[in-house]
């Protein structure tokens, strides 16, 4: 493994910890839910289950909640974490009063999530509980290992460009800096957040798919690629939108191997396929008929019952996610005051914190969709300057565009479904940072598009711009919750 | 290359953080949505529970004036037991929207604090609305009359307009409230820390494999 591998994973962890410490205690989204997931699971060895009256956690957890004012600072933006030495004495208090761990098995938001995020962070809230730890201390703990998590989702995208770049190890570093300092990326990561292991895991298929293609469907790299798709579906369903670039690489090298006599290809295929599939497929039983949950978040199917008195109809479904992703043609308009594109993807990615309550100023979303046109002007121009190469590896490049094709439709269903079923708005900015290595990626490549002349010259700017991006956005959430 | 962008965000960064401006000591985080109570000339309008923090030079409020000019308004806060801890006058002559009432200088924190706002008397003053929100639970009394489920806004401000860099004790002290046991008095110092440190290593990093590329070419 190059030493830039672990330098780029390094500057993840350090980047992750000092946002951890940055963002007050349950101000990454859902906070409070994967905490009450978490301390289900540790308290009495058991998976949340929806009950009533719902948003009511365990009395420790929602009297931390309440003295730190979390339901007050959430969604308003000019006011601030506690500030005063009272506020302290409170916090103090109830915390000498050692209230109950265990709520009525309900972890809202988190519910019906799959538990193997959670079960890994039951480590950390075990070991502060162990060392006497109170509701904040656990979380602290907790959000350390979520870091951990982005560090080696770092150490994956780098893998996944030097398989995709071996020539270019420059571009490799620059790409993976560029993803480290990605501010929601970071911002996300340093939570108690199941998206920090969904990024971990997504960005393995990447690397998995990158290794099929380069090295060929042997055991091993069938095993890599299928154990990412199988415990990425433990850490969040999110995950199967990735399965269709998976299941295209795997059947896509499975024929060219058998067209050539490959050996080993078919046991590669199997154990990608058996690693992908048996832990969902083991899940999936023990969830419905042990466990008796809800399987699939949010719902893939259609909705019966509208609380807003609309119909499911699967055109305008359609519709409604190309309207989500793309700029509306001339089909019926699904999001008149507004458009995702530009406000919910483009400025959401670039930066909205909290509780989706505050963001960068608009000047530098400007700034940042010049940066984006030069970017991937210079990919496009290097990817035609290699035309050849891209010819030759069209398979893979298809591959690739199966994944952000994957995610929309992933992320539409359940935005026209949340519509559809009560009116809201389902779609975070967060839900595209499962393509950060194909972020590194373009960035790489715009690299290489510099040639021996210019390539150093625009990594270093690129990484400058992304260490620049990245503290604007600690400052902007210093300035959000202390000042 | 990356001396001249390491230079050119120290300058940015540095610029930003030298703009002054007044500052919060804190807040009773009702939110802002609506004028919730109309003082005529000469009442008074008192809400309690108010957390009155350290180092406040002046309280903040959303006050309407139905267009006119604003009337002569007055600021007490009183203690728990009455004790009177300071209090302050804005003078006739103000817009309406967000106005800061200057007050005499708190060095230390009271809970349970009592805030009234007071209007001048006719024939020289007219009436304001006090912006806050529906409160279940909470009540301003005008007058001695008790009206239920509203508050209205209060923030307290520090003294002064002061830059990030005034600022800067201050913030270190705030990341030490409600945070981990185990973070609570070093939290701020390793934030610093790793922030310099991540930008620091990432730019080495870059710059290592910049050396690198032109020693294999």
């Amino acid at each position: 493994m190059p030493r830039a591998a672990w330098a780029c994973a390094a500057v993840a962890l350090l980047n992750g910890l000092a946002w951890s410490l940055i963002t007050p205690p349950f101000e990454v989204p859902d906070e409070n839910a994967h905490y009450a997931y978490v301390q289900q699971l540790a308290e009495r060895g058991k998976l949340p289950r929806s009950a009533q009256p719902e948003g009511f956690f365990s009395p420790a957890e929602d009297g931390t909640l309440g003295t730190i004012y979390f339901y007050l600072i959430v969604g308003r933006p000019n006011d601030p974490a506690p500030f005063s030495e009272i506020d302290q004495r409170e916090v103090e208090a109830l915390e000498r009063r050692h209230l109950r761990r265990t709520g009525n098995g309900n972890a809202f938001t988190a519910t019906n999530n799959p538990p193997l995020f959670y079960a890994v962070q039951t480590i950390p809230y075990k070991l502060a509980g162990a060392a006497g730890g109170s509701v904040l201390d656990r979380l602290a703990a907790m959000r350390i290992v979520s870091v951990l998590m982005a560090a080696v989702t770092v150490l994956l995208v780098y893998l996944f460009l030097s398989e995709l770049l071996p020539s270019s190890p420059l571009a490799c570093t620059a790409g993976a800096l560029v993803a480290a300092l990605q501010p929601l990326f970071a911002f996300i990561s340093s939570g108690v957040n199941n998206d920090a292991l969904l990024y971990l895991a997504a960005t393995g298929v990447l690397w998995g798919i990158a290794r099929v293609f380069k090295r060929g469907l042997t055991p091993a790299n069938g095993a890599i690629l299928g154990a990412f798709v199988g415990f990425g579906l433990l850490a969040k369903l999110t995950l199967l939108a990735f399965v269709p670039a998976a299941a295209a690489a795997v059947a896509i090298l499975l024929w060219r191997g058998l067209r050539r006599h490959q050996p080993g290809v078919l046991r590669g295929a199997a154990w990608a396929v058996g690693l992908g599939a048996v832990p969902i497929a083991v899940y999936y039983v023990l969830n419905r008929f042990v466990w008796h949950r809800s399987t699939v978040v949010g719902g893939l199917g259609t909705v019966t019952n509208s609380a807003v008195g609309r119909h499911f109809n699967r055109l305008e479904e359609l519709s409604h996610i190309w309207q989500l992703f793309l700029p509306n043609l001339w089909m019926r308009e699904q999001f008149p005051s507004y458009m995702p594109l530009w406000k919910t993807w483009f400025i959401g990615v670039v930066g909205r914190f909290g509780w989706l309550d505050y963001e960068f100023p608009l000047w530098l979303d400007d700034l940042a969709l010049v940066l984006l046109i030069v970017v991937v002007t210079l990919a496009l121009v290097e990817l035609v300057r290699r035309r050849r190469a891209l010819i030759a590896r069209a398979a893979e490049a298809v591959v690739y565009a199966l994944v952000p094709i994957g995610l929309a439709i992933v992320i539409g269903v359940q935005s026209y479904d949340s519509v559809v079923g009560n009116g809201a708005v389902f779609e975070q900015p967060r839900y595209l940072v499962p393509l950060l290595g194909l972020y590194g990626a373009l960035v790489a490549l715009a690299v290489r598009a510099g040639g021996r002349r210019w390539a150093p010259a625009l990594a270093v700017a690129f990484v400058v711009l992304a260490v620049g991006h990245d503290i604007y956005g600690q400052a902007l959430t210093i300035a959000r919750y202390y000042a | 290359m990356a001396a001249v962008g390491v230079v050119a965000l120290l300058v940015v960064f540095g610029l930003a953080l030298a703009a002054r401006e007044p500052r919060l000591s804190g807040t009773d985080y009702t939110p802002p949505a609506a004028f919730v109570t109309a003082l005529q000339p000469g009442q008074r309008a008192c809400q309690g529970s108010e957390l009155l923090p350290a180092d406040t030079a002046a309280v903040r409020l959303t006050l309407g004036t139905y267009g006119r000019p604003g009337p002569r308004v007055t600021l007490t806060a009183t203690g728990p037991a009455g004790r009177p801890l300071t209090r302050g006058v804005l003078a006739a002559g103000w817009h309406q929207g967000v106005v800061s009432i200057p007050v005499r200088h708190v060095s230390s924190a009271t809970n349970n604090v009592r805030i009234c706002v007071g209007v001048a008397p006719a024939p020289r003053a007219s009436a304001i609305a006090l912006g806050g929100n529906v409160e279940p639970g909470e009540e301003v009394e005008i007058d001695g009359r008790s009206f239920r489920g509203v508050r209205f806004r209060v923030d307290y401000l520090r003294p002064d307009r002061e830059s990030w860099y005034e600022l800067l004790p201050t913030i270190a002290h705030r990341f030490s409230i409600a945070k981990a046991g185990f973070l609570r008095s070093w939290e701020w110092a390793a934030a610093l820390l790793l922030v310099f440190a991540s930008a620091f290593l990432a730019i080495r990093t870059v710059l290592r494999s910049v050396a690198a590329s032109e020693r294999r070419a």
